[in-house]
């Protein structure tokens, strides 16, 4: 009951209480000890010393955050908390010493007030950092509430005391007290990380706990926009917060005076402390689960200028109330709350500096701000703070614009997209990068293993730098021949190809060159480019080396010479192709596929039949140069290869011919034929999809009886081609698929696992299995309008191992999908969740369950279906199977043999 | 060693055998997800029973593994460690300690995993190291 009152799942009682303690105890010292100050300090020195105390309090706060900072590289999140708790009783004693031993000089209150903001902060900001460890994004939604409402209860509590106990136990023992309650958590901790398991932090780079430059801390501030509005927008609450505290403190002194006022700063703050655990406890989580942390943020902006708009009118009582009520209650139960999600759109590295610049070093800086503007602005306060409103307004409008963009930028950092050539590097380089690779990349070319150093010359040579080309030839001796070879492949495909330079130095090269290997190399150089002269190859073609005997029969045949030489260089090729060595083959099919006629496809699509892959490769490379837009005789027979040859390199090549030979129809048979293809090639499908017709591709998403990954890839291609009406069709369609993920997943749940049921189990994973499957698709088609061809990602995210990057993603996905969907779709994806609302469906007999399964398009499905059926000696078995051998795949027959 | 640009970082990632079939492209891409980390003389990289949560590539130094007080290994340039608790998800076996200053480049989990998915060539590389590096099947 108390468990589902404080919206916990089960099993987390245990934990949330410890750290309900822990929070308890130092909150009760420390903002005891807060509270204490605030009010001394009005009854000793007044409201008109308050901006002095901002101005000393920032002074300190800074040289605490830098403390902080450094303590961060150095210690562990743990020995910092205890560090913290331990300098923070150190110091609340001294105070109780001075107290007693001076006889109050002014310093000693400001030396209170101090200390007093600075004892919560510094151990609030450790406090989080410890509990983070402890918790992902999403169990942090339901908890990190609860123990910043018990931080409220402590502080109610402390005001409570204060209140009450003031006049008869004095300042000095009230200290005494807190003290002690701050000193008492240290044995928590200790039970904390003894007993509890840390979720390690999933950063894409190393753990902060290894030294972190500033420099890349600041680099990685600067290179998200996120943090840096986020970090704008606590910086200007900051102010809002000082310049709202100057306001109501001064409308209080002007209603008390100075008797009374630390007893009923100290009743209110027990009553807006109460109000906000109350919030906490029970409505803080319910609402952020509702609504999402980027709603929420925009509450408190809107409050404080709602406030400012009628206060700067109107100088009633009731509006410092509120403004107090604002400051510790909007500011804590919000703004506080919230922070602590949204630390989670912030890079992972760079997380807790973060947290300690914003809960500690931009307080004293916009203190000190605060009180800069206050003193310069002394009767303007309320217009101030009005107009500090409005701009915040505007911040955290943006705030709002960026969380979820920042949130999948994290997740989007634990994958890998293999997508990016060299020249996309290159575009994505500042300016900066650019000169610094370029200079390094020239380095790298001078000195080194030749490896590099070709490597360096393909980098250069893509970073379309004219004025180093003719340093790049000029390298061309100081490679092996080996070097010297793969430097000439790399100058023919790059776009200097036919300068003049490259060419004259070509032609000397060629001159010198002794090996037959390097001069073919040239030949083929000069051939492709139409730069070849006829008395260059002309005695090559008796050569006994192939490659130089290739290259003449390419110029011969490409360049209008008499008939007899072309007679000779025709006989010549068919004699390659018919030969039995499979390099000379290979060699008579790379001279068909340069000369680039259409034609030639006819005589080289049999090769890709050949016993071997070398004749194939070179067959499909050929089949490619040829291919040209709208000679579609082969396309089909060619969308066949690409589903039956499993061999990268022949899919690779028949795809590219296919992007120049398929039209809109033969773009959908591609997409069916899609089943067996990697990731990559499916990418190239995609590209070709987008030129298929939308009904198809509609009809195509839709069809249940195609498999999963061939209506995923028909679904994606119709987002892009038709986005208005992909929307129009994306609910109805989720809104299926996620009834059929729920039946598999139920049925797979409703199968108990016994020990030796070997079916069983089997039937409990392929129903797993397609539930995923159908969620994956689910989640793709809801996702690809806002994350486009990253909704990999998500999804891979989605079953990552860390669960840090698991509830990061599924934040990702409450923010892409629409409320509805997303409500569907998170039992389904939050297994704590599904364990709570158990949903029930019909039940179903295991026949019909096998038969569901037998009509799957998923062959695995099938032969799960039939193995079972077969094994139960289920009634129609064998004609199910009969039926199957005649319809299925090639694997299905194996399979149905096996079985009979 | 000065800090390194992503072109320095991909030439290096040639140089160790997992990566060497790879082209350029590849290299870039896998090369920025890789950290550059320093340790001092003596300075562990993990200890015995830490979950492993990074692979890692020598580029400067020399890392000595040790299981116990037992000194097991000098790993030199260009070899790598750590992928190992990675693929098993097991705890550490084994302690990895700087000999001298060192420089490596590391990688993180979920990236080995992807690269290893989608480039067959370092799956198939790896698994020769292992081979490799097995005693029984040397002999």
């Amino acid at each position: 009951m108390l468990r589902k009152l404080f919206n916990l799942y089960p099993g987390e009682g245990k934990t949330a209480t410890s750290f309900l303690i822990l929070g308890f105890l130092w909150s009760l010292g420390a903002f005891g000890t807060l509270t204490l100050s605030e009010g001394m300090f009005l009854e000793h020195l007044g409201a008109s010393k308050l901006p002095h105390s901002y101005l000393l309090t920032a002074l300190c706060m800074c040289l605490l955050s830098t403390a902080l900072l450094f303590s961060l590289h150095r210690l562990s999140i743990k020995h910092l908390l205890a560090l913290i708790l331990c300098a923070s009783t150190a110091c609340i004693l001294t105070l109780h010493f001075l107290l007693l031993l001076t006889d109050h000089p002014p310093w000693l209150w400001y030396l209170f007030k101090i200390i007093g903001w600075m004892t919560p902060i510094a151990i609030y900001i450790s406090f989080w950092a410890f509990i983070d460890q402890y918790y992902d994004l999403q169990d942090a939604k339901r908890c990190f509430c609860l123990f910043n409402a018990i931080l409220y209860l402590g502080d109610a509590v402390a005001g409570c005391l204060i209140s009450f106990t003031l006049k008869y136990l004095g300042i000095e023992n009230l200290l005494l007290l807190f003290a002690a309650s701050i000193l008492s958590t240290l044995p928590v901790i200790y039970f904390i990380s003894k007993k509890m398991p840390v979720i390690q932090e999933a950063s894409p780079t190393h753990s902060f706990q290894k030294r972190t430059l500033l420099t890349t801390v600041i680099r990685l501030i600067l290179k998200s926009p996120f943090t840096l509005i986020l970090m704008l927008f606590y910086f200007l609450m900051q102010l809002i917060v000082i310049t709202t505290e100057y306001s109501y403190m001064e409308a209080f002194e002007r209603q008390f005076g100075d008797t009374s006022l630390t007893e009923f700063l100290g009743s209110l703050a027990m009553w807006v402390s109460f109000g906000n655990m109350l919030f906490g406890l029970f409505f803080y989580s319910r609402t952020v689960t509702r609504f999402g942390v980027n709603n929420l943020i925009l509450l408190g902006p809107f409050f404080f200028l709602l406030l400012f708009s009628c206060w700067v009118k109107n100088e009633a009582f009731l509006f410092a109330t509120l403004a107090f009520i604002a400051r510790e209650g909007m500011i804590y139960t919000f703004d506080d709350n919230n922070l602590l999600l949204l630390i989670s759109g912030v890079p992972t590295t760079i997380k807790n500096h973060v947290r300690i610049a914003i809960e500690s070093f931009f307080e004293p800086i916009g203190m000190c701000s605060g009180a800069i503007l206050l003193l310069l602005l002394p009767q303007q306060n309320k217009r101030l703070a009005l107009a500090l409103c409005l701009i915040i307004m505007v911040v955290v409008l943006f705030l709002r614009f960026h969380y979820p963009k920042a949130i999948f930028q994290n997740v989007k950092q634990h994958a890998i997209q293999f997508k990016k050539s060299v020249a996309d590097w290159i575009a994505s380089f500042s300016l900066k990068e650019l000169n610094l690779c370029e200079k390094s990349a020239l380095h790298h070319l001078q000195k080194g293993e030749e490896e590099i150093r070709l490597l360096a010359l393909e980098f250069l040579l893509q970073m379309h730098t004219p004025h180093h080309l003719s340093f790049l030839l000029h390298q061309f001796e100081t490679f092996s021949i080996k070097g010297q070879l793969k430097m000439i492949d790399l100058l023919s495909q790059s776009p200097y190809a036919k300068e003049p330079l490259i060419v004259e130095k070509m032609t000397l090269w060629r001159h010198d060159a002794t090996l037959p290997s390097l001069r073919s190399a040239i030949h083929h150089y000069f051939a492709q480019h139409q730069l070849m002269k006829k008395e260059m190859v002309i005695h090559d073609l008796e050569s006994e080396h192939l490659s130089l005997q290739a290259a003449a029969i390419l110029f011969l045949k490409t360049s209008s010479v008499t008939l007899t030489q072309s007679l000779k260089a025709l006989e010549k090729l068919n004699r390659l192709l018919q030969s039995s060595l499979s390099e000379e083959v290979a060699t008579g099919l790379s001279i068909l596929g340069q000369e680039r006629r259409k034609e030639n496809i006819r005589t080289l699509f049999p090769y890709l039949e050949h016993p071997s892959l070398l004749v194939a490769r070179a067959a499909a490379a050929a089949i490619f140069l040829c291919s040209t837009p709208g000679f579609n005789a082969f396309t089909l027979d060619l969308i066949e290869v690409v589903k039956k040859r499993t061999d990268g390199e022949i899919r690779f090549h028949c795809l590219k011919a296919l992007d120049l030979l398929c039209t809109e129809q033969e773009a959908i048979a591609l997409i069916q034929a899609s089943v067996t293809l990697r990731n990559a090639e499916r990418k190239s499908v995609e590209r070709i999809g987008l030129r298929a017709e939308r009904t198809a591709l509609l009809q195509l998403t839709q069809d249940e009886d195609s498999p999963i990954s061939v209506r995923l890839l028909a679904g994606r291609i119709f987002g892009k081609v038709a986005p208005l009406e992909f929307k129009l069709h994306q609910k109805k369609l989720i809104r299926k698929e996620i009834e059929r993920a729920s039946f598999y997943l139920y049925q797979a749940e409703m199968i108990r696992n016994e020990e030796d049921d070997h079916d069983l189990a089997i039937l409990k994973d392929a129903l797993f299995t397609t539930f995923r499957s159908l969620l994956d698709f689910v989640i793709h088609l809801g996702s690809i309008s806002q994350t486009g061809d990253e909704s990999d990602i998500l999804v891979c995210s989605l079953h990552h191992k860390n669960r840090k990057i698991r509830a990061a993603a599924i934040e990702t996905l409450e923010k892409t999908l629409d409320p509805e969907i997303f409500s569907l779709i998170t039992p389904l994806i939050d297994e704590k969740r599904r364990r709570l609302t158990k949903q029930s469906l019909p039940p179903v007999t295991l026949t019909e369950l096998l038969e569901t399964l037998q009509k799957s398009p998923s062959v695995a499905n099938q032969i799960v279906a039939l193995t079972l059926q077969a094994r139960l000696q289920l009634p129609n078995w064998k004609e199910a199977l009969k039926t199957k051998l005649t319809t299925g795949d090639e694997i299905f027959q194996h399979f149905a043999h096996e079985l009979l | 060693m000065k800090q390194l640009t992503l072109i320095d970082k991909a030439f290096l990632l040639k140089k160790f055998s997992i990566f060497s079939v790879l082209d350029i492209d590849l290299l870039l891409t896998i090369a920025d997800k890789m950290e550059l980390e320093r340790y001092k003389k003596g300075e562990p990289i993990f200890s015995v029973g830490q979950e492993g949560h990074r692979a890692y590539l020598i580029v400067e130094g020399e890392v000595r593994i040790q299981k116990g007080d037992e000194k097991h290994a000098i790993l030199f340039p260009f070899d790598f460690f750590g992928e190992e608790s990675i693929l098993s998800e097991k705890p550490r076996r084994y302690s990895a300690v700087s000999e001298g200053d060192s420089v490596l480049l590391s990688l993180g989990s979920s990236h080995l995993h992807a690269i290893l998915v989608e480039c067959p060539t370092v799956a198939s590389s790896l698994l020769e190291a292992y081979a490799n590096s097995v005693e029984f099947r040397g002999r």
